[in-house]
């Protein structure tokens, strides 16, 4: 089990070594099942007497949903190599314009929304594992359809949103220390296939702290995924069971102005293959070279991009 | 002989040739080889003298009697003029050689003044002789020219300042016209590039130039770069695209023949209509339908070598597709002068199928180019992991499965109606119904995208059919081709009907489902199968039971085999055998001669009358 998901990744719930585990919630007894290494399926039992199942997969073998998230090819960890720029509002038409001639291929309109976890409690130490209290956040990731494709479905209710979605659980480690020239970080990422998601993320001892869209346009080249987006906050005493996004015109940007960022990444499978490292941050700088005077691409902030939790949910 | 001219360089002394034994001897050696010096004495070197003599004479001689007789009228004039041009060059060469002596025999005694010693060796020896030495000098003069001089110098240098003027104006005037001729041209040569922007082509700059780009975003590498055609500017101004250029007239086309038994039943080529606004555009147009059909043949071809074990063979510049054994899909490159002298063809069944191969082959390129882009355009794959390959492309396997299911479907939909006709002859009851999916390229589906026609072709092929044998006993028989894997080509699926309860008694085996991978195959075992099930029919008519006076007859059949006896007592009275032979024709035969035999014609005894007559002892049968 610890071989695949790290230990960091499991909740409170999932830290005993025995395959099957009993938390317990407010009135409601929930049941993990580890069904395979890359299965996870939890069982939900209500004082009602409903059951309901969750089951979270990250599968490699799995055939790739076209609705899941953009550039997540169901792999259970992948090293992510970025750079980044901030393009201002007036000039994205024109980059987009540029990499669009440059990659032979049209944007690709993308929307997705994230929702942020973090722990409610800090996980037991176990064993002699060092930094047993540095807890992560985690995200609810998922891609949301085109508003029109939506409306078209007339009896789509507004509080189904959360499960009609495909969503995505994903961790982001913390950026790689050191002098570096791009940005390097571990990803994890697990696909809901099935259940109730809130109630899982609350059975792995999780609370929702946060919510975003990105919106903008996705552009591949090769082994190049390019990114130029903006963040949009959900109003106010948004929680996960009324996040429904739509009209998006009640977000707000979280950068006024309009800034978009501009990612440049590309994902290699493993993280100690020093080869595929070196070929996809070269493959990078030349890009960043490439577009020097349109964009000036750079590493992210690591501290910017830090996603341990400092302290805990009450 | 104004306009001779000379050089007065002096002329390279042959004094300086270097005559020293090292260097004769290199060049001996060099002229005669290493062998110059063997066996080299003076008696030798004389005799080669002699013969050299020899030689030359004959020649010398045999040299005269053309002087005299062959030299025409016209020769003789020339070797005259070119005598006298000998001797004026001569003259002048003279003239030239006394005047420059002359001149330096002046400034040599002018200089003596100065510097004696130096300038009295340039002077030649008669004036030395003649002349003392430093008696003439030369000084500056003090000139004032006079008022008639001065006016005319100032006219002299008006006339050559008008006329530098009014030539420098000529100048300017004709750069000026050439400018405006060399824009006019720029404007008709931006215009037309305009025009061809506007008419949606892409634009590009290439080598210091600009390129219209006329081929195919998805192509496979090896034609991507070459749909470029650099725009170079006319001596009209007018465009012309030198790549296409390079091959007009030469423009291949993608032709495909349909064989039946060696002979063409049908012949085509892709006709394309053109909307072109210029002649360039026309221009542009026929290279990227040259770069599209060549794309094509050289996809197929690639494709083609993997599919051998299909019987798709390259050989002679073209690909030969063999359907079944005499029916064969060829397909070449022809140019355009071949194409015209291709027959008009007549629109048979057979030409309007080998057309429709023809655009089916164009539209599978397009929906490939389709799936590049898509495959482009999605998340790559994390570096490290296999990259699947696109190529070679889904042209050929799609055709050919198309292809062989259909070959495949006739064949057996003719078998199957071969054997219902059989039995409806023999007077039982035999029936089937044929579905395939998905439709035929006959009756294509409407309302649909080419991509999701496509989509729908490239999964595994599947007919069904209904089968209903003598009893009545219900088959489905399910053949599904693919000549990807897993299938590698058709297999056949024979699924009893929920009930065959009368055959569980004599042919158990014909209650699995059976797979078979080749039509033989499944022959033999439909034969069997109507064995089977009329000789269940023979039995039900009549089985083997206690009549009236506590006898026991009817028909019972040999253990699990063909053959059944009619009994009667303890005594047999007839024993038949029910054979479907190979070339399907149902037998009721016994051990020595044949009692029915139904090959599909009617009007024969049914099988029952048959049956009946053999019930009752010593009656003729037919």
């Amino acid at each position: 089990m610890a071989g695949v998901i790290p230990r960091r990744f499991q909740g409170p719930s999932l830290a005993s070594p025995s395959p099957q585990t009993k938390a317990t919630s407010t009135n409601i007894h929930v049941h993990v099942h580890i069904a395979s290494p890359l299965t996870i399926i939890i069982t939900k039992k209500t004082p009602k007497g409903i059951i309901t199942t969750t089951r979270i997969s990250n599968d490699p073998n799995k055939p790739h949903d076209p609705r899941a998230q953009h550039g997540s090819h169901t792999r259970p960890t992948m090293q992510e190599l970025s750079l980044f720029a901030a393009v201002p509002h007036s000039r994205v038409p024109q980059v987009l314009r540029i990499l669009s001639t440059w990659t032979q291929m049209k944007p690709q309109p993308i929307l997705t929304h994230h929702l942020i976890y973090k722990p409610k409690r800090p996980r037991p130490p176990v064993g002699t594992v060092t930094n047993a209290q540095e807890m992560y956040h985690l995200q609810l990731v998922s891609t949301i359809d085109d508003e029109e494709e939506v409306k078209k479905e007339e009896d789509v209710k507004h509080d189904d949103y959360v499960n009609r979605q495909k969503w995505t659980l994903r961790f982001t480690d913390i950026p790689e220390g050191g002098r570096r020239n791009v940005t390097s970080r571990s990803v994890m990422m697990a696909e809901v296939e099935e259940g109730d998601v809130l109630a899982f993320m609350d059975a792995l001892g999780y609370v929702f702290v946060s919510s975003y869209l990105t919106s903008g346009h996705t552009l591949i080249h090769n082994d190049l995924t390019l990114s130029l987006t903006e963040l949009l906050l959900p109003p106010m005493g948004t929680s996960p069971h009324n996040c429904d996004p739509f009209p998006l015109t009640k977000h707000n940007r979280l950068e006024p102005s309009g800034t978009h960022v501009l990612q440049a990444s590309v994902n290699v499978a493993k993280n100690s293959d020093v080869d595929c490292l070196t070929a996809g941050s070269k493959s990078l700088e030349d890009f960043a070279r490439k577009v020097r005077g349109i964009v000036e691409l750079e590493p992210g902030d690591r501290l910017g991009l830090d996603t341990r939790s400092k302290e805990f949910a009450s | 002989m104004e306009n001779l001219q000379l050089s007065l360089r002096p002329q390279q002394s042959s004094e300086e040739a270097d005559n020293s034994l090292p260097s004769l001897l290199g060049r001996i050696h060099a002229q005669r080889g290493p062998e110059a010096f063997r066996e080299f004495t003076e008696e030798s070197l004389q005799a080669e003298i002699d013969g050299k003599d020899k030689e030359e004479l004959p020649d010398a001689e045999a040299a005269k009697p053309d002087d005299d007789f062959d030299i025409s009228e016209e020769v003789k004039m020339k070797r005259a003029k070119m005598e006298e041009g000998r001797i004026a060059i001569l003259t002048c060469i003279g003239s030239a050689i006394q005047e420059t002596q002359s001149s330096l025999d002046y400034i040599s005694l002018i200089l003596t003044q100065y510097q004696p010693e130096l300038a009295a060796a340039s002077l030649s020896q008669g004036v030395k002789g003649q002349i003392p030495l430093q008696c003439l000098s030369l000084d500056r003069v003090a000139y004032e020219p006079s008022q008639n001089e001065l006016s005319q110098h100032r006219v002299l240098s008006r006339t050559w300042k008008t006329e530098a003027l009014n030539t420098s104006a000529d100048l300017l005037r004709n750069a000026g016209q050439r400018i405006g001729r060399e824009a006019l041209k720029e404007k008709k040569f931006w215009g037309e590039v305009m025009g061809i922007k506007e008419r949606g082509w892409t634009i590009v700059q290439r080598r210091g130039g600009v390129a219209v780009k006329y081929g195919f975003t998805e192509a496979s590498p090896e034609f991507k770069n070459k749909g470029v055609g650099p725009l170079k500017r006319g001596e009209d101004g007018s465009i012309i695209v030198e790549e296409v250029n390079l091959f007009a007239g030469k423009e291949k086309h993608l032709r495909v023949r349909y064989l039946v038994g060696g002979a063409v039943k049908g012949s085509a080529i892709r006709q394309y209509t053109t909307d072109a606004s210029s002649a360039v555009e026309s221009e542009i147009l026929k290279a990227r339908d040259h770069l599209f059909e060549t794309e094509i043949f050289f996809e197929l071809m690639r494709e083609a070598r993997t599919l051998a074990s299909h019987d798709i063979h390259t050989a002679d510049d073209s690909i030969t597709i063999q359907i079944c054994r005499d029916k064969a899909i060829k397909i070449d490159l022809i140019s355009e002068s071949e194409m015209q002298e291709m027959e008009k063809p007549a629109s048979t069944p057979g030409q309007l199928f080998t057309e429709g191969i023809c655009h089916a082959l164009h539209i599978l390129l397009c929906y490939n180019h389709n799936r590049v882009l898509e495959r482009r355009s999605a998340a790559p794959v994390p570096l490290g992991l296999p990259k699947p390959s696109l190529y070679p492309l889904f042209i050929l396997r799609s055709l050919t499965t198309y292809l062989h299911h259909n070959e495949r479907t006739e064949n057996l939909s003719n078998y199957i109606s071969k054997i219902t006709s059989l039995c409806r002859s023999a007077g039982l009851i035999s029936n089937y119904t044929l579905s395939t999916k998905p439709p035929t390229l006959r009756n294509p589906p409407t309302n649909t995208t080419s991509t999701s026609i496509v989509n729908q072709f490239n999964n595994p092929f599947e007919t069904n059919v209904t089968l209903t044998l003598p009893g009545p006993y219900v088959f489905t028989i399910t053949m599904s081709t693919q000549i990807t894997p897993p299938l590698h080509g058709s297999i056949y699926k024979v699924t009893p009907s929920s009930s065959p309860s009368g055959l569980i008694s004599i042919a158990p085996s014909a209650l699995s489902v059976s797979t078979y991978t080749t039509f033989e195959d499944l022959q033999v075992y439909l034969r069997w199968l109507l064995e089977m099930s009329v000789l269940q029919e023979i039995l039900n008519k009549n089985p083997l039971r206690e009549t009236e006076g506590g006898l026991r007859a009817g028909w019972e059949q040999i253990g699990s085999s063909n053959e059944a006896v009619y009994m009667k007592g303890r005594r047999t009275e007839a024993t038949v055998k029910v054979v479907v032979e190979e070339d399907d024709v149902l037998l009721v035969r016994g051990e020595k001669r044949i009692f029915g035999r139904w090959d599909g014609e009617v009007g024969q005894p049914t099988m029952w009358e048959v049956v009946e007559r053999l019930q009752v002892p010593g009656k003729p049968v037919v």
